[in-house]
């Protein structure tokens, strides 16, 4: 059986000379779509295993495999394996998967093992258009990261796991979806659009950057090097949470909102022992994470 | 439901979106403009960006005109939206100087 691979690469982005390259993507299988939007690179026809070494030999850490169906994540599953174990292990990984099937249940620690994120492995899994998907997965990875390509659903848990265009996954509690004045989130009706910037959930639609500005310390980190001066510190901080728990001054058992208000506006400095795990608890954080947001 | 201003034809077919989701960062208030994988939030407060960089020059002038004429009815969007924390501020927080 004749597998075909197209190897492309995509630009780097800030910190890189202008048409550096780093990322490469791996695209298995005849999905002509999704191989024009990407740009044709270099194609593999593999036709045995030592074809399939010969592309494997080009993979990095840093490449990204994309399978079209489950029948060529088998194939590439099966000469990945034989690859790595004619290297004794010592190719630990050969980068990240993205599933555009979902694959057999018993194959996943095996996928586990030969790659380094796998994503896309459940039936429930909703992506971006393919277009769309193509067009964040060729950004710069720090572009691409705040952005979702995809999404599933898990019931029994209330939870949410998100890809984001660098691969990683991220995890919320479907509690954090709030019914809003005008609509109710549905999560049996998951759908990732514009370009990553929107999960929707039925009617309900939650920005991507919320999303990630309540998950992601690193994402708070980037976002608050970005705010004026006087919008730093404890206070503001904690004005900027308060209002995002949606928390009047009054709703802090044991404080008056007289002594929020001295703390919001840096009149008192930072507190400490019970009236900050006070202010923690209310809110839903750790003590030392209040300052984050 | 999220708001979505309505923009002309030319303008959804280039990629431009104007939104307030109904789950957003809330402070400040803010519409966002987005173009695929570009996005621009703007203050409903003062009309400012809110990311460094950002500027009007980067933006179709038709969404800058829509937006203009639509900037009212954004506002009381975001306050329908978030009465929690109104674009003019919650008196309530004032009442504790």
């Amino acid at each position: 059986m004749t597998t075909t691979i197209n190897s492309v690469f995509a630009a780097d982005g800030a910190g890189k000379q202008e048409g550096s390259v780093k990322y490469r993507f791996f695209v298995i299988g005849s999905n002509t779509d999704l191989v024009a939007w990407f740009g044709r690179g270099r194609t593999y026809e593999c036709r045995g295993l030592d074809t399939w070494a010969k592309v494997f030999v080009h993979s990095t850490g840093e490449s990204a495999w994309i399978s079209t169906t489950n029948e060529k994540t088998e194939a590439l599953l099966h000469a990945a394996t034989l690859f790595l174990a004619a290297h004794h292990g010592r190719r630990r990984t050969l980068g990240d998967l993205l599933l555009l099937e979902s694959p057999r249940t018993e194959s996943l620690p095996a996928l586990h093992t030969v790659f380094r994120n796998v994503v896309g492995q459940v039936k429930t899994t909703k992506m971006l258009p393919p277009e769309e998907l193509v067009s964040v997965l060729r950004s710069p990875r720090e572009e691409a990261r705040d952005l979702f390509i995809g999404g599933s659903v898990d019931p029994k848990s209330d939870t949410l796991a998100l890809t984001r265009g660098d691969l990683e996954t991220v995890v919320v509690p479907l509690s954090m979806f709030r019914p809003s004045g005008t609509a109710t989130p549905e999560p049996s009706k998951l759908a990732v659009t514009d370009y990553g910037h929107t999960i929707r959930l039925g009617e309900y639609e939650a920005a991507a950057d919320a999303i990630l500005y309540e998950v992601d310390p690193e994402f708070r980190k980037r976002q608050n090097a970005k705010r004026h001066k006087e919008d730093h510190g404890f206070g503001a901080s904690l004005r900027r949470l308060r209002i995002q728990r949606r928390l009047g001054r009054a709703d802090f058992p044991g404080l008056s909102a007289k002594t929020i208000a001295r703390l919001e506006r840096g009149e008192t400095g930072k507190p400490h022992g019970k009236t900050l795990n006070v202010l923690a608890k209310r809110l839903a954080v750790q003590p030392d994470e209040i300052e984050s947001y | 439901m999220p708001f979505v201003l309505r923009l002309l034809e030319t303008l959804r077919q280039a990629g431009w979106k104007v939104k307030i989701h109904d789950f957003e960062r809330l402070e400040p208030p803010h519409v966002t403009i987005y173009r695929k994988q570009r996005k621009w939030r703007l203050s409903l407060r003062d009309g400012a960006f809110l990311d460094p960089g950002d500027k009007w020059s980067q933006i179709d002038e038709e969404v800058r005109e829509a937006i203009e004429a639509a900037w009212t009815a954004l506002r009381v969007e975001w306050d329908e939206m978030f009465p929690d924390n109104p674009v003019g501020g919650n008196e309530n927080d004032d009442d504790d100087q």
